[in-house]
């Protein structure tokens, strides 16, 4: 009964004229959009992998210099990028793409590619992410907004009704034709879109994540099947359910998600750039607790180093008294990074989690974390990557000062190294995190898509058992 | 209602947004003042020090008096101004720079550098939430909604034919239902706008002409999407496909159009990747240091009455500096050369496109008069260049001649020259002709078809 009413509901759908345009215009719309995201991004993977072994090229031959001097000329890191953001950028395009690695300063990230575009950018970019989650809703809405009503306007419900035809089959019926004919945009498009990404020879094409983000969309086209349906259920002629569904979809799409990240940057509000390097600064000098300033450190680190090695001046020292309080400012400017950026990232964390929240509200802003988790397009991914350059500069200026410390004495900063210590320092070698991590970041969108899911067709179930026919 | 409130929301949170940007670029003039007096004290100290042991004060030692020192500790910053009037339309103005640090080595280290401030990146993908949004998205959807049945309901209850007896022609009667309808969302548009202005700018700092040019923005943004509905209604349709249509049209002048063109923009003339640019800038700067013990050897050749001195050419590393510098902005020139004409073509192509889309042209418009345009930026950017240009004027001969510098109180301070309104307000009339120009073609589309409008179904 269920595919015969599947089969009814496809063959209405496949003859309207408004439907095959619109499912027309948004299979064009989404095929471009992936092969030239895909061309953007392939191109973008490439030159980023070029300049970090040119990066690498030129700290090999580099002339000999104090390591200082090196540790200043430093390591430039490109955050790599991942294919699948081909099909959703994330906040790709507001995170940077390079950072400057070098003695006593953890850098910002460099050139936001936002930053370049033109104003026409902020209406939105043309990404299968947007058309999936704009465009193919609004397309549910068209095929579904009048399933009900229309059998209602022509009498055909009560025929359906007087048969005997158990109403949650009816409705599961439809929903399957609604699912069948934007699965007849889904299938090619996805195919067409694994072929192009498989194009990207060496470049990785994770079949995992493409899987899971196919999913990801799958389920939340059924919520709006779903919840098309029940509008249609409820609502007394194809007009209204038309403007009522508009209506919520413009409120999920464009209002919940600008609203609600506002909410979270007021209930969460972060320092302003200049306050917060203000306080970086001030905890370097003055100590991380205030009562520790820096030349006070100094003066302890000299008092224990000319007791360890039992002499009366740092000149006499057998290791380089500069290199080594550099060193140790190296780790206790450390510490102020760690207590600091620790403190804007749980911020960040806060904001990401109200706004997740929101999800409840509207499933647009689930799926929108979902597919950013699985592209590794969002912020996390950022992140991720901007702890492993971190981490990768501590040991670099580390291996330098205590080069320093070790082969030269305190003052001299005539010392030069060579070849020899820039190939003991291993390049930089980032290992991107996997799907279960970043899917644990966003779990709670997850679960509350997934709420959704069953919500939307339980809605569905009783919205049609007590449906009015008249 | 409901438009009401989200209007003033979007009002109250574009303020809040301008006030923080504010707040956060605040310059103390006084302090600056007092910060460059006690470097001449400093400088003062150093040379009656100097004085006391018989050296000679040029060519300066490394200190106050040192040319490229003072031009290290004294850097100055470019500040652009926000506008209070800028809360109603942010635009691009969340990922510009606008400020600018001014040393001779900035336009190096930091030329596109960003100083901006700490934001969730989402929150700017997403956009700002303000007044601009609002009568962009929301407003068009209001007209549509509460216009797309004003004649529909007549026909299908047959009172249509009715005033087709009386002596009144059915385009006077479709006219004045629609012109009293939309008046009034005009007049909730107008008074919101007046709102927005006197919340954000109480004070119209900005000027009475920028509020005119507003007020005029909006109403000529109103008039395009009543002349659309209008249109669709000349041809006779019923009520849900007039929707239908007319929400189509809305989706397409708002979602799909811009991402498409500025997608278009994008593959037409694609910048060069920024991460070319960061290795060619690290290539130059190594192959500047290879060569600056060269560089500098060229230069005493060309200034031999400098090269006299030995000990200050041993120790003369802030010529080596300026030399490298130059060598690299000469060689990553051609990337960037590339990069500004490209960033060029596709604000061209945007600007002879754009008429497609109202939408694309109301957000110009709105930018351009609140002061959050990509000219103004552009026009920031090439005033802080110049100022640029005047600092290193200032310090570079002192340091090729090896002079003390001497001037820290008589520091010039940059101070932005804002855009005449004259300006402003003849390219918000030429961007809100490319409104009107659509407008007038369906209002006459309307007409005509209105005249062979059929009564009976």
């Amino acid at each position: 009964m269920i595919l015969t009413i599947a089969r009814k509901e496809l063959t209405e759908t496949l003859r309207d004229g408004r439907f095959r345009w619109s499912a027309g215009i948004v299979l064009v719309l989404l095929l471009a959009s992936l092969f030239t995201s895909w061309r953007y991004v392939s191109t973008e993977i490439n030159e980023r992998e070029l300049a970090k072994q040119g990066e690498r090229k030129r700290w090999l031959n580099q002339d000999e210099k104090n390591p200082h001097s090196a540790a200043h000329y430093g390591n430039y890191a490109f955050k790599p990028k991942h294919l699948l953001s081909t099909l959703d950028d994330g906040t790709d395009a507001y995170t940077g793409v390079a950072v400057l690695l070098e003695a006593h300063h953890q850098n910002q990230f460099e050139y936001r590619k936002a930053a370049d575009a033109t104003p026409v950018q902020r209406f939105g970019d043309l990404t299968a992410a947007v058309t999936m989650q704009l465009l193919i809703p609004l397309l549910i809405i068209l095929t579904a907004f009048s399933a009900f009503t229309r059998e209602r306007e022509q009498g055909t419900l009560k025929l359906l009704m007087s048969l005997g035809v158990p109403m949650h089959q009816l409705a599961f019926g439809k929903l399957l034709g609604v699912f069948g004919a934007l699965l007849l945009i889904l299938i090619p498009a996805t195919l067409i879109g694994s072929l192009v990404l498989m194009q990207s020879a060496n470049l990785s094409f994770e079949p995992v994540r493409y899987g899971a983000m196919i999913g990801a969309y799958l389920a939340f086209f059924a919520v709006w099947c779903a919840l098309a349906l029940v509008v249609s259920a409820k609502a007394t002629s194809s007009q209204v359910s038309l403007v009522i569904l508009l209506g919520i979809w413009f409120a999920q799409s464009f209002l919940a998600p600008k609203l609600f990240i506002d909410l979270a940057e007021q209930r969460y509000p972060l320092p302003s750039r200049r306050t917060f390097n203000q306080q970086v600064r001030n905890d370097i000098r003055g100590g991380i607790d205030g009562h520790n300033p820096a030349d006070k450190r100094r003066k302890e680190l000299e008092a224990r180093l000319l007791k360890e090695y039992g002499v009366d001046s740092v000149q006499k020292l057998p290791v380089n008294f500069d290199a080594i309080a550099m060193q140790e400012g190296e780790e206790y400017t450390s510490k102020v990074f760690d207590k600091h950026f620790g403190n804007l990232y749980r911020r960040y964390d806060e904001q990401s989690r109200f706004y997740q929240w929101a999800g409840v509200l509207s499933p647009t802003i689930s799926i929108q974390m979902l597919s950013m988790a699985i592209a590794g397009s969002d912020f996390w991914h950022h992140r991720h990557f901007a702890t492993a350059a971190e981490q990768y500069r501590r040991m670099l200026v580390k291996e330098l000062n205590m080069d320093m410390a070790h082969h030269s004495k305190t003052g001299d900063w005539e010392y030069k190294a060579g070849k020899a210590l820039w190939e003991k320092i291993p390049a930089f070698e980032y290992t991107a995190p996997s799907l279960t991590w970043a899917i644990e970041n966003v779990a709670q969108s997850l679960w509350i898509l997934a709420v959704w899911l069953v919500a939307s067709l339980v809605g569905l179930i009783v919205s049609v058992a007590n449906i009015s026919v008249l | 209602m409901v438009f009401a409130t989200v209007a003033l929301y979007a009002i109250y949170n574009g303020r809040e947004a301008i006030q923080r940007e504010q707040a956060s670029l605040l310059r103390d003039a006084h302090q600056r003042k007092a910060f460059l007096d006690s470097l001449e004290q400093v400088a003062k100290k150093e040379e009656a020090k100097l004085v006391s042991l018989q050296k000679p004060l040029e060519p300066p030692a490394w200190g106050a008096r040192h040319p490229y020192f003072a031009n290290m500790r004294a850097a100055s910053t470019a500040t652009l101004p926000i506008l209070n009037l800028s809360a109603l339309s942010i635009g691009q103005s969340d990922l510009h720079i606008k400020e600018r640090l001014i040393r001779l080595d900035s336009e190096q280290e930091s030329f596109e550098q960003d100083e901006s401030d700490l934001r969730h990146p989402l929150k700017l993908k997403l956009g700002e939430f303000d007044f601009a949004f609002v009568i962009i998205y929301l407003f068009p959807l209001l007209i549509l909604a509460l216009l797309f049945s004003v004649m529909s309901g007549e026909k299908e209850s047959g009172v249509l034919s009715l005033f087709g007896v009386q002596p009144v022609s059915l385009f006077e009667i479709a006219k004045r239902k629609l012109l009293l309808r939309a008046a009034v969302l005009f007049g909730v548009a107008e008074v919101l706008v007046l709102i927005g202005v006197l919340w954000s700018d109480a004070r119209l700092e900005a000027g009475v002409g920028r509020v005119v040019l507003l007020m005029l923005a909006v109403l000529v943004y109103g008039m395009f999407w009543v002349a659309l509905v209008w249109f669709v209604l000349s041809f006779g349709k019923s009520p849900a496909v007039n929707a239908l249509i007319l929400g189509a049209c809305w989706i397409a002048l708002l979602i799909v159009l811009p991402s498409a063109l500025n997608g278009l923009a994008e593959m037409f003339y694609p910048l060069p990747s920024r991460v070319k640019y960061v290795d060619a800038m690290r290539e130059a700067s190594v192959e500047a240091e290879r060569r600056s013990a060269k560089l500098l050897e060229q230069f005493y050749q060309a200034h031999p009455e400098l090269a006299k001195d030995t000990l200050a050419r041993d120790r003369d590393f802030a010529i080596k500096n300026l030399l490298a510098m130059e060598e690299v902005l000469k060689s990553v020139q051609p990337v960037r050369e590339t990069f500004h004409v490209r960033r060029a073509q596709q604000a061209e192509f945007l600007k002879r496109v754009q008429w497609l889309s109202p939408a694309i042209v109301m957000k110009q418009a709105l930018n351009t008069i609140v002061g959050t345009s990509e000219e103004r930026y552009a026009e920031f950017m090439r005033q802080a260049r110049a100022f640029h240009q005047q600092w290193r004027r200032l310090f570079e001969p002192l340091i090729f001649q090896r002079k003390a510098f001497t001037n820290y109180t008589a520091l010039p301070e940059f101070q932005f020259q804002e855009e005449p309104i004259a300006e402003i307000a003849q390219r918000s009339f030429s961007l809100l002709m490319l409104i009107l120009i659509p407008t007038g073609l369906l209002t006459l589309g309307a007409f005509i078809r209105f005249k062979t409008y059929s009564i009976v179904l």
